[in-house]
């Protein structure tokens, strides 16, 4: 099993998540966050002020699926959020040891 | 009582003799006042030595299955008032004895009386200051989608309080509703439950409205009791609030008088306008609850009374430092219910989803209060948008209205809200420019959220997008705060530093499109220019918009140049308005070496003039820039770097050369000539050093490789 985070930009989080549901994903869990990469925080103009923006706006969503299904996910993410711009975020895939469900206590493939 | 009739027979049955202590029913066990689930609070009167005897006795009846809450004191330790743990006095107030020593009993209760009468003051106020942090850990609202019918503000708790100190009145009846809904809540969870939550309110009555109805209306009535009561025995004891109370007396006019903070009505009638709540918003002293029952009293009896009201009246309200708790004296005495109708129908109203917390008239009342605050807090990004802000009362009324229209089907309730606002308005006597703007602010209260997270705030077609629906800045500052207090009246954790950020960014790039005066940007030709002085040297600031047009860029940047100026950072964006022809803003950065525009200010005027004459292909930007030019330096080989990745529609063009007179013209005339379109641009100079981006298309597309060849060939050659 396989964790996909994708960290994205925000305005692009109802494109992911159709596109997700599409291809048979229907469990995801989505947090808004803020932090920043490469793109850092960056000074802003307003009336001739810079302000900084240190932290921006992202989205983050979580995938944990069978291993054969991984880079379909990962694809499939890729093509709803890129834009070509700074700050379209990243995705991040780890190994994952095991998944339970509470309510029956299914493990591994079967629990998701 | 029942429950706690039972319960004693249990304790009594169990209970060990030991000599010399007493067991001691306190709190809720005490007044006899169990509910199903609640805990059974327990005294052991007893030495530190007795009180072990006792463990097999409570292990006892846990394995009944009562939750016992118990404690082992002296007298003494009952006799006195132990910081940190008023609760535990206060709980002995309801004392009743169950088993043991009875002599101790009587000592005990006998001490408690007399220690009670004297320090009666003292513990009023400590339970007043309990009062407050309970009621605002309950945000000071009865309004709660989901409350909690025990401690939250107009809950059973506050009776309790009102009880200790003999200040009940006449509360039995909603005391009696508020005792049969945490009956219901009990039996129906099978535990201590008290929060009132969507599940219970369908169970515990005939609908969920009317379980709500019967609640606030028990909720408000213990609520205003309580406000009057805690405020009094707060006046009473500290010297700051004496000095107010005298202060506000200063405050009285011949028909209202300010005694204690509170405004009470001087003759038997109420007066015909709406002088009380201006008094309210003036000062932020509140109506007693005489002058309050008063005012709705007279409200009921005269069908015609909110008819003669004024929009000049509420304006003037609105503009007061305590506008925000007017609004909610004209909420509570049913004045603002008159004056708007569509008011009166979402009083009370609970509207069920994941995220709202109050009652949609709640809601309105915080959403207020948050953009009031605003202009009181140190400048910041929000706080200074809203001191700077006109027309406060109209963001005010918008705010009131906007969410009228909920609850009314199928429709979108912002739709709904400016059809009922609209008449109300109109015969209130608001101007139809005023009315025009607060009806604007209603119908677009959900525009902001939504593009803010639906759309890439990096594109300028979003801000575009807001600059034309907004049509000014004043309104798209207004429309940016109301969207603030609308997030953050939802529940107190709705306004995330996430949002925060993403309603600046949106506001903030949509007010600062290169665009300058004309907003929003649009195909009339229009320049400003402006002498700027906060990088410390002074520059001058030159905004465009125009139609977009081949060498509209370079016409301009060259006529700056012919100058003698130095341009030093420059942004361009072309807006593709569907099925119209493009505008394009942008904004030059300069600085003025030679202080032609300094030292000769009607320059200025001859500058904007040829700017304008350029920017509509009337001048020769090349001719002008002979002079300048001729004495060229010699020329130094630019980088140029061609990137057909970094945008999804343009090839972005880096040139880094060393910066020179007209460098900016000369570039993007080459661009220009080659038949390539300039899109957007971003200058920057950073000592000689300029740095130029361009993102450049070729008849809407990215530059072929042979196309970059050329272009790379007629830069090199222009620089």
């Amino acid at each position: 099993m396989k964790k996909i985070e994708a960290v994205v930009q925000p305005f692009k989080t109802d494109e992911i998540k159709e596109a997700l549901k599409a291809v048979g994903i229907d469990g995801m869990t989505i947090t808004e966050v803020r932090g920043h990469g490469r793109q850092k925080g960056h000074k802003e103009v307003y009336r001739g002020q810079e302000y900084s923006v240190d932290l921006l706006p992202k989205t983050k969503f979580e995938v944990v699926v069978t291993d054969a299904r991984a880079e379909e996910v990962i694809a499939t993410i890729m093509a709803a959020a890129h834009t070509g711009k700074i700050g379209d975020g990243k995705i991040f895939v780890s190994d994952v040891m095991d998944t339970i469900r509470i309510r029956n206590s299914d493990r591994g493939d079967a629990a998701l | 009582m029942r429950r706690s009739n039972e319960v004693d027979s249990v304790v009594r049955s169990l209970v060990p003799e030991v000599p010399g202590t007493a067991l001691i029913a306190v709190g809720g066990y005490g007044r006899e006042d169990l509910f199903p689930h609640s805990d059974v609070d327990l005294l052991i009167l007893a030495e530190p030595a007795q009180a072990a005897a006792f463990n097999p006795f409570l292990r006892a009846l846990w394995d009944r299955g009562l939750r016992v809450s118990q404690s082992a004191h002296t007298i003494g330790e009952c006799l006195s008032i132990t910081e940190g743990n008023l609760e535990f006095t206060l709980s002995l107030i309801d004392r009743r004895f169950l088993a043991g020593d009875r002599a101790l009993w009587t000592q005990l209760d006998q001490g408690f009386r007399k220690f009670f009468a004297r320090k009666r003051d003292d513990l009023a106020l400590g339970v007043a200051r309990l009062t407050r942090e309970r009621h605002d850990s309950y945000q000071n609202t009865i309004y709660h989608l989901e409350p909690n019918v025990k401690d939250g503000p107009g809950g059973l708790r506050d009776i309790h309080v009102l009880t200790w100190f003999n200040a009940l009145g006449h509360l039995e009846e909603p005391a009696a509703v508020l005792t049969e809904l945490r009956h219901g809540l009990h039996e129906f969870y099978g535990r201590d439950t008290n929060v009132l939550n969507f599940e219970a309110q369908d169970a515990v009555g005939k609908s969920p409205d009317e379980v709500m109805a019967r609640y606030f209306w028990a909720a408000r009535k213990v609520q205003r009791a309580m406000n009057a009561w805690r405020e009094a025995e707060e006046s009473r004891s500290t010297s700051l609030f004496s000095r107010l109370r005298d202060r506000s007396s200063a405050f009285s006019t011949s028909e209202l008088s300010v005694i204690h903070g509170q405004i009470y009505l001087s003759d038997t009638h109420p007066p015909d306008d709406l002088s009380a709540y201006e008094l309210v918003a003036r000062r932020g002293v509140r109506l007693s609850s005489e002058a309050g029952r008063r005012m709705h009293q007279a409200l009921v009896h005269d069908p015609e009374r909110g008819a003669k009201f004024q929009w000049e009246e509420l304006e003037n309200i609105l503009q007061l430092p305590f506008a925000g708790l007017a609004l909610r004296e004209m909420h509570d005495t049913g004045v603002l219910g008159r004056i708007f109708p569509s008011w009166a129908k979402i009083e009370g109203m609970v509207v069920r989803d994941f995220y709202h917390q109050y009652t949609v008239d709640e809601h309105t009342l915080v959403a207020i209060d948050t953009v009031l605050r605003l202009r009181a807090e140190p400048p910041g990004l929000f706080p200074t948008l809203a001191q700077e802000a006109s027309n406060y009362p109209l963001l005010l009324v918008a705010l009131l209205l906007h969410d009228t229209g909920k609850g009314r089907g199928d429709e979108s309730h912002a739709a709904a809200s400016v059809r009922s606002a609209g008449p109300e308005l109109e015969k209130l006597g608001m101007p139809a420019a005023a009315r025009e703007e607060v009806l604007f602010l209603i119908g677009a209260h959900l525009e902001m959220s939504r593009i803010m997270t639906t759309r890439d705030l990096t594109d300028p077609e979003t801000a575009l997008s807001v600059a034309s629906l907004t049509g000014t800045k004043e309104r798209l500052a207004l429309l940016t705060l109301m969207t603030y207090g609308d997030i953050s009246a939802v529940n107190p954790h709705a306004l995330t530093p996430w949002r925060t950020t993403l309603l600046w960014q949106l506001y903030a790039v949509t007010a600062e499109l290169p665009c300058g005066a004309v907003f929003p940007p649009n195909h009339e030709l229009g320049v400003t220019l402006e002498h700027a002085t906060e990088h410390g040297g002074g520059v001058w600031r030159l905004a465009l918009t125009a139609p977009d047009r081949p060498f509209l860029f370079a016409s301009v940047a060259g006529a700056i140049s012919s100058f003698g100026m130095d341009i030093v950072h420059a942004e361009a964006v072309t807006l593709n308005e569907q099925n119209a022809e493009h505008i394009a803003c942008e904004r030059f950065t300069f600085t003025d070496p030679f202080l032609t525009l300094k030292l000769n200010p009607e320059e200025t005027e001859t500058l904007t003039a040829t700017v304008e004459r350029a920017a509509n292909g009337k001048e020769d930007v090349a001719r002008l820039l002979q002079r300048r030019l001729r004495n060229p330096q010699p020329p130094v080989m630019p980088t140029i770097h061609f990137d057909r990745e970094a945008s999804r529609t343009a090839t972005v063009v880096t040139i880094t050369t060393e910066d020179r007179p007209a460098l900016l013209y000369r570039l993007a005339e080459a661009i220009s000539s080659e038949g390539c379109n300039i899109e957007t641009v971003l200058i920057n100079t950073e000592g000689r050093k300029a740095v130029d981006v361009f993102y450049v298309t070729a008849s809407g597309l990215k530059l072929t490789a042979e196309k970059e060849e050329q272009l790379g060939a007629r830069i090199r050659s222009a620089s």
